[in-house]
């Protein structure tokens, strides 16, 4: 499918091509040359945010928010409430987390996150989207069919259960705080935090099962 | 002027080696395909946090871009409308023209590819012949 690099004066280039990639590092670059000359950005901003998103901000902060709920019913009260409140308790929080919404999972229903617009996501606790969260496919299809995307990410949810689909905006951003897995009633706030996953906490997957247990 | 700035070879090898720790990822879970997109995020973050722009001025423009892209049946290239939202919200506040972006573009597109040490150097880049004494 054609594509071409929005504002730039050159030829269609196909998206997904190596020239496609040539021209928008080219565009980033000059972009951020520019920028930086003007003194508009840093360089040394720059780096740091790209450090930070790459190698700091990501699910784990939310798998350690979900396992103090799982233990401290006080703390999952307060997240439930508020969100971001409850996140800053931890000391997490931050761009994209200001208006956190945990949405709860039960018995008898079942959370799943979209952003139907763009890509909102809860930056803070589960870090930078995957790239078919972005896709329109996605968007798309998991308000229309629900449970037949569940199933392609391997969650199969018996007919009782009740599939909420919650879109996040730029105003409120959600995340599930999926169900404590059976058979973990042992185990500490770390060890619980290690069985959290990124798609847990989209709602795409289920916690995994401690060491031990039974699949 | 300052120097050009772009990934140093570390911080590409990085990038890589993050990629190589997950090999159980498929190829689209991962936030960042390609340098270029992360470079494109933090642009867009520290724009914000400079104070040129709301953030939600941006997600805005986000949102019409995506919008647009997808109306048209565009390719789906996330980052290229996270640029596009971006110069519509830094240029005009920034003083830049597009041209002026359009031309600095050009002139870097137009830097010999071995300038950036990026490619294989099969052959000798320099010979110094031998003297041979009679």
């Amino acid at each position: 499918m054609p594509e071409y690099t929005h504002g730039f004066s050159g030829p269609v280039v196909p998206a997904g091509t190596a020239e496609f990639d040539e021209r928008m590092t080219a565009r980033v670059k000059a972009l951020e040359a520019i920028l930086i000359e003007r003194g508009v950005v840093s360089e040394a901003a720059i780096e740091r945010i790209a450090s930070i998103y790459e190698n700091e901000v990501g699910p784990q902060l939310g798998a350690k928010v979900v396992a103090k709920a799982w233990t401290d019913p006080g703390f999952k009260e307060r997240l439930l409430a508020n969100a971001t409140d409850a996140c800053a308790e931890l000391g997490i929080g931050g761009l994209q987390g200001e208006d956190m919404v945990a949405v709860e999972n039960t018995d008898s229903v079942h959370n799943v996150i979209v952003c139907t617009l763009c890509s909102c996501y809860p930056w803070p606790v589960l870090g930078l989207p995957p790239d078919w969260y972005k896709k329109s496919a996605y968007r798309a299809r998991i308000v229309r069919e629900p449970r037949a995307v569940l199933a392609e990410f391997g969650v199969r949810l018996p007919d009782s259960t009740e599939v909420q689909v919650w879109d996040s905006s730029a105003e409120l951003r959600y995340w599930v705080l999926p169900r404590r897995p059976h058979g973990t009633e042992g185990l500490g706030e770390e060890e619980l935090a290690r069985l959290v996953t990124r798609d847990a906490m989209i709602g795409v997957g289920l916690p995994l099962a401690p060491a031990g247990a039974a699949a | 002027m300052s120097a050009p700035a772009s990934f140093s070879e570390s911080e590409v090898r990085d990038l890589h080696d993050c990629s190589a720790a997950l090999p159980q990822q498929r190829p689209d879970e991962n936030p960042f395909r390609i340098p270029w997109e992360l470079r494109a995020f933090a642009l867009g973050v520290a724009g914000h946090e400079g104070g040129h722009y709301p953030w939600s001025d941006f997600q805005s423009a986000l949102i019409e871009n995506t919008a647009h892209a997808d109306a048209a049946g565009r390719a789906e290239q996330y980052y290229a409308r996270w640029i596009e939202a971006f110069e519509q919200v830094i240029l005009d506040r920034a003083g830049v023209s597009r041209a002026e972006l359009d031309d600095r573009t050009a002139t870097i597109l137009a830097t010999p590819r071995d300038a950036t040490h990026q490619h294989a150097h099969p052959e000798p880049i320099a010979v110094a012949d031998a003297h041979h004494h009679h």
